[in-house]
C-alpha cells in the first residue's frame, strides 16, 4: 500500500500551520503544499508595517525556507490549481501536473475586494494583500506626498499609521458614519481615531465616492456624493475581501458566506477540510458561526485541520483574538466586539491599560493597549464566562490573577 | 562568566519577571518558586519578554503576538516565533537572585 497523500492548497498562515501540525502529530505520508504566490509561506502582518516603513524589506518567512525540505514537505510555489475533481480525489495544476490526494485542505484565503471606480485610475492605486502590493505601495510613501486611504478599517488604519510615520500626509475616507465598522469595539475605535489625529491623519466619514479622476499633474481627485472633494498623489484602498472559493465551488462544498466547516474543520465532503479566511465555523465564545480574517484564526484553524487530518483529534477552541500594531503601540482585542458596557482598568494616560467588555455582568470582550500580559487573563475570563466584581476588575491594586474565573 | 545581581528574592514573586539592562537585555522569571533567565527581546517582534505572561507549564508568552517560549530551554514553542531565545543560568544566594552571563554580556 502506498503512503497516504495529504495536499494543502494555499500557502498562507493556515497552510503553513497545517503542514507543521501534520508532521508534528507524526503523519509520515506525503505532504504537498501548493501556493500561487512565488514565495515560501510568509507573514502578512508586516506588510502594513515593516514592509512600508523600510524600503527593500523582503518576505518574512513563517518557517525558515529550508523547513519544508527538512520536514519532507513537497512544495509547489507559484503554482496554480486549474481544477479539482472531487470524485477522483484529484487536482490538476495549470502546468498539467495531476495530483491525487487522500485528504485535501483548502486554505486558499481571500483577496482584496476590488473597487472598480478606483481601479480604473490605473497606476498609483493600491490594495494590500501580498508582499508585492506592499513593496509597490512603499515606493510611493515619500515625505510630503499625500495619500488617500479609502476604507477606514484595520488595513486602512495600519497603512495610515505607517504612512504618517514616514511624513506622508494622510486622509482616510470611510463610507460609514464611523470607522472600523467590523470587528472593533467602539471604545477602541475612539482611541485609535484620537491617536491618528494627534499624528496629523485626517478622517472624512460618510463618504460615498461617485467620481474618481486623474488630473494633468498626475494628482488623483475623488468626489463624494455630498460634493466633498479630495486630492492625493496615491490611493490605498481596503474595503474588505472576497474569499478565494473557486475550488470550493467546483468541489461542491457547502458554502454560506464561507466554506461551512464543523468543529474539526471538516467540510461537507468527507476528505476535504478548510481553514483560515475561507472557513466559517461555529465559535462557542461568540455563540455564532463566523468567518474570521485574522492571523490567530488562520494559525489556529490550520493547526486544528492539520492535526485532525493526521490523527482525527481536534484541539480546544480559542477565544477569538487579534492584534493591531499602530505607531509602535500594540492593541489587542478578544471576544465579542459589542458589550453592555466597557470598563477601563489602568490609566489611559500611562499608555498601558485595558478595557473589559461586560454583558449581563459577564466578561465577554477585552481590549489591551500595550498590556498583552493581561490579555492572557482576559481570554481566560471570557472563556470561563467570568462575572467578577466590576470594582475589583477596575482596581489595578487588585491582581487580575486573583479574581475568580467562574 | 559574570555574576550579575538581579534583585532580592522577595522582589521577584511567582509569575513575575525582572528586566536587567545588560547587553543583550536579560529577563529573569519566577515560575512557581523556580528562577529562569532568557534573552529579553522576543525573537519575533519588538517586545520585552519580561512583560510576558508566565504560565504554569513553565512557559512565557510574548506580550504582543503571543509566541510561547520554554522557560527552561528558551525553545520557541508556538507561532509566530520560530527562533529560540538564549538562556542564562540563575543562582540564588541567600536572599538574592543572580544571573550568570557570559563575559561578553555587558551589565
Amino acid at each position: 500500500m502506498s503512503a497516504p497523500v495529504y495536499i494543502v492548497v494555499g500557502a498562507g498562515h493556515a497552510a503553513a500551520a497545517a503542514v507543521a501540525a501534520m508532521r508534528g502529530a507524526g503523519f509520515a505520508g506525503r505532504i504537498i503544499l501548493i501556493g500561487d504566490e512565488p514565495h515560501v509561506p510568509y507573514e502578512r502582518p508586516p506588510l502594513s508595517k515593516d514592509v512600508l516603513l523600510s524600503p527593500g524589506t523582503g518576505p518574512r518567512p513563517i518557517y525558515p525556507a529550508d523547513y519544508y525540505a527538512t520536514h519532507d514537505i513537497e512544495t509547489r510555489f507559484g503554482a496554480l490549481v486549474e481544477r479539482i475533481e472531487p470524485a477522483a480525489r484529484r487536482l490538476v495544476l495549470a502546468d498539467g501536473e495531476t495530483l491525487v490526494y487522500d485528504k485535501l485542505l483548502l486554505a486558499t484565503g481571500a483577496r482584496a475586494r476590488r473597487y472598480p471606480l478606483l481601479d480604473a485610475l490605473g497606476e498609483g492605486v493600491h490594495v494590500l494583500r501580498t508582499l508585492e502590493d506592499g513593496q509597490g505601495l512603499q515606493k510611493e510613501l515619500l515625505p510630503g506626498r499625500h495619500l488617500l486611504v479609502v476604507g477606514g478599517g484595520i488595513i486602512g488604519l495600519e497603512v495610515a499609521a505607517s504612512a504618517a510615520k514616514l511624513g506622508v500626509a494622510v486622509t482616510v475616507l470611510e463610507r460609514a458614519p464611523r470607522l472600523m465598522t467590523r470587528g472593533v469595539p467602539l471604545p477602541l475605535v475612539n482611541i485609535l481615531r484620537a491617536l491618528h489625529e494627534q499624528q496629523g491623519v485626517s478622517f472624512e466619514l460618510s463618504v460615498e465616492l461617485t467620481e474618481a479622476t486623474r488630473g494633468p499633474n498626475g494628482q488623483f481627485h475623488l468626489r463624494a456624493a455630498d460634493g466633498r472633494t479630495f486630492a492625493g498623489a496615491s490611493i490605498l484602498y481596503g474595503v474588505g475581501v472576497e474569499i478565494n472559493d473557486r475550488l470550493t465551488r467546483e468541489a461542491g462544498l457547502a458554502l454560506d458566506n464561507g466554506v461551512l466547516v464543523d468543529e474539526l474543520c471538516r467540510t461537507s465532503v468527507p476528505e476535504i477540510f478548510a481553514a483560515g479566511d475561507i472557513a466559517r465555523q461555529f465559535q462557542p465564545f461568540l455563540g455564532e458561526a463566523v468567518r474570521q480574517e485574522t492571523w490567530a484564526n488562520a494559525v489556529h484553524q490550520g493547526t486544528l485541520a492539520g492535526r485532525v487530518m493526521a490523527t482525527g483529534e481536534g484541539v480546544a477552541f480559542e477565544v477569538p483574538w487579534y492584534w493591531t500594531d499602530q505607531y509602535g503601540i500594540n492593541f489587542q482585542v478578544a471576544g465579542k466586539y459589542e458589550a453592555d458596557e466597557w470598563l477601563a482598568r489602568g490609566d489611559p494616560a500611562s499608555g498601558k491599560y485595558m478595557l473589559f467588555g461586560l454583558t449581563g455582568g459577564r466578561v465577554t470582550g477585552a481590549v489591551t493597549v500595550n498590556n498583552g500580559r493581561d490579555m492572557k487573563l482576559a481570554k481566560l475570563m471570557i472563556a470561563a464566562g467570568a462575572s467578577p466584581d466590576p470594582a475589583l476588575l477596575c482596581d489595578t491594586a487588585h491582581e487580575l490573577r486573583k479574581l475568580k474565573l467562574g | 562568566m559574570d555574576k550579575i545581581f538581579v534583585c532580592a528574592v522577595a522582589e521577584l514573586p511567582p509569575g513575575e519577571a525582572r528586566r536587567i539592562e545588560t547587553d543583550p537585555v536579560i529577563a529573569v522569571f519566577n515560575q512557581d518558586g523556580e528562577f529562569y533567565a532568557l534573552a529579553d527581546r522576543c525573537t519575533h517582534g519588538e517586545a520585552s519578554m519580561s512583560d510576558g505572561y508566565v504560565e504554569d507549564d513553565c512557559t512565557v508568552e510574548c506580550p504582543i503576538h503571543s509566541a510561547k517560549f520554554c522557560l527552561k530551554t528558551g525553545k520557541a514553542l508556538t507561532q509566530p516565533a520560530t527562533v529560540d531565545l538564549a538562556t542564562f543560568k540563575v543562582e540564588v544566594e541567600g536572599d538574592n537572585v543572580y544571573v550568570l552571563a557570559p563575559a561578553q554580556v555587558a551589565a
